[in-house]
């Protein structure tokens, strides 16, 4: 069965929506993932330019300002529960993992 | 030299060909410069090492009057990060990068295979899809007209064999390979590229040039080849020229519209249409300059190997007909002399097949002698073999068949021939 269109993210996906809790264009969303993952995450032209056309017409970021050939982005509160759904997922996760192996531990 | 144009022989998808070989040209000292409709244009550079990318644009038709405004933002999205935009072709754009590790234009493998995967979509598979299923049904179409019979002139193994139809076979053959291999190999470059971009891999497209080129080579080969047999020469130009002016008017129409400022849709819609009704126009030109061309063989009574008079019959107001039709298997030449005065004169038919291909001198001959026949003295034609065929309609015609070394000749009276009438018909027909 195909799976729901974000339903799960990436890491590109979820940085790119991280970065946009503050309004934000394009060339910085690229150096602040940089930045927030201390270089272990990058996000290049080609992926950013389509993921941030999917996301506005998914609804989850918003186009805020035009100044010249400069647009600036905003997390809609569409953006914020993928995000916020995608980190309880990741919790899940990590819960999970913490459990099984505080099991054989405990062995 | 400072320029140089290239054919590109890859696939829409193929990014990972593409690139390579634009590294490849750099390093050899060609940058590319422009992508046209048919050629890519180089302009000559330091030969350099460096890293190109492609992107692309499914919301992009080609049609737009002004820039996509998806090629501004994304140029934008590349200043400061060192990729140069090398040349754009509508639904995609090749940038370049001096840097030897730049951080990639793709980073996200999912997203790039969704991107590639609606670009597709969106023109190149249903336009596959379409072909490859016009192909089969032509092919089939032909395949069929091999096996059905509408009487010896128009239809029948030789007459398929010598003919503008069997000629389709190779050719809609050749275009159905290329267009199936196309699709096939997509579908498992895609199915591979989203089962490891499940796993954030990233996955070269497969190469695709040599698709690309047996194409040409069959289509080049088959065109040559029909070529040579010389007799379809005029209908072949005529194709191509179809085919040529069909593109030229889409392009101008287009390149008027977007110089108009009509919207992307309306010119798609336009130009398509135009292409069409184009194509139309010209195919029905074509076949009537067919039909004309045959009433104008009507006339030409000396063009006829055999003629009644030839016979001892006087005839007047003559109409006859002539074709000509061949290959490189088989020439075939259907004659018709019919008088309208006087009407007790009989009607002279026949056909005469030279075959080129030895293989298929039994299957000729079987098809001239389909509906039965009974050998006969073969001297009084000074024939290598000759027989009686047993006709459909009326036992009281004569029709015969004559074989001269390649040459077979189906022949149909209507009255018995005298030896002397066999001898004349030996000394015309022979080869």
């Amino acid at each position: 069965m195909p799976r729901e269109k974000f339903q799960t993210l990436t890491e590109q996906m979820f940085y790119i929506l991280l970065c946009l809790r503050e309004e934000c264009c394009g060339m910085d969303i690229m150096e602040r993932v940089k930045a927030f993952t201390g270089g272990r995450v990058t996000v290049g032209p080609g992926t950013l330019y389509h993921l941030l056309d999917q996301f506005c017409e998914n609804g989850m970021i918003e186009e805020t300002r035009v100044e010249g050939r400069r647009r600036s982005y905003l997390l809609t509160l569409k953006g914020h529960a993928a995000l916020s759904g995608e980190v309880r997922r990741m919790a899940a996760q990590l819960e999970d993992y913490t459990r099984a192996f505080e099991k054989e531990g405990a062995k | 030299m400072k320029h140089r144009y290239e054919l590109p022989l890859y696939s829409f998808y193929d990014h990972t060909g593409m690139t390579t070989h634009l590294e490849e040209m750099a390093q050899r000292g060609w940058l590319l410069d422009k992508m046209g409709g048919v050629l890519w244009h180089y302009r000559k550079v330091e030969p350099q090492r460096l890293r190109f990318a492609l992107v692309y644009f499914p919301e992009v038709t080609g049609f737009e009057p002004t820039k996509p405004e998806g090629h501004s933002r994304m140029e934008d999205l590349c200043a400061g990060t060192g990729w140069q935009l090398a040349a754009t072709a509508g639904k995609f754009q090749i940038y370049y990068n001096e840097d030897p590790d730049p951080v990639e234009l793709e980073t996200d493998p999912m997203t790039q295979v969704q991107v590639i995967h609606r670009t597709m979509k969106k023109n190149f598979l249903p336009s596959y899809a379409i072909l490859a299923v016009m192909s089969v049904l032509q092919l089939v179409m032909q395949v069929t007209s091999l096996t059905r019979d509408f009487g010896l002139q128009y239809s029948g193994k030789v007459y398929y064999l010598s003919g503008v139809s069997w000629a389709m076979i190779p050719i809609w053959s050749a275009l159905l390979l290329v267009y199936l291999m196309e699709l096939g190999k997509y579908l498992l470059w895609y199915r591979r590229a989203k089962k490891r971009a499940e796993e954030g891999l990233m996955t070269p497209s497969s190469n695709s040039r040599w698709v690309q080129t047996l194409a040409i080579f069959l289509l080049v080969g088959v065109l040559v080849t029909w070529m040579g047999s010389g007799t379809m020469t005029r209908m072949i130009y005529l194709t191509l020229l179809v085919l040529l002016g069909t593109m030229v008017i889409s392009v101008l129409a287009s390149k008027l519209m977007k110089w108009m400022q009509v919207t992307a849709r309306v010119n798609q819609i336009v130009t398509m249409g135009l292409a069409v009704i184009f194509a139309f126009i010209a195919i029905h030109t074509m076949a009537m300059s067919v039909i004309r061309n045959d009433r104008s063989q009507e006339q030409e009574i000396g063009s006829l190997p055999l003629r009644l008079e030839d016979l001892g019959h006087s005839t007047t107001e003559n109409r006859v007909h002539m074709e000509v039709q061949g290959t490189p298997l088989i020439t075939r030449t259907y004659c018709l002399h019919r008088p309208d005065r006087p009407q007790t004169t009989p009607e002279l038919e026949y056909i005469i097949a030279d075959v080129h291909a030895k293989f298929l001198w039994n299957t000729c001959v079987e098809d001239f002698l389909k509906n039965g026949a009974q050998s006969v003295d073969a001297a009084p034609w000074q024939a290598d073999s000759a027989w009686r065929v047993n006709n459909r309609f009326s036992s009281e015609e004569f029709v015969y068949v004559l074989t001269w070394g390649d040459r077979l000749v189906w022949l149909d009276l209507e009255i018995e021939p005298t030896d002397a009438q066999k001898t004349i018909i030996a000394e015309k027909l022979k080869p």
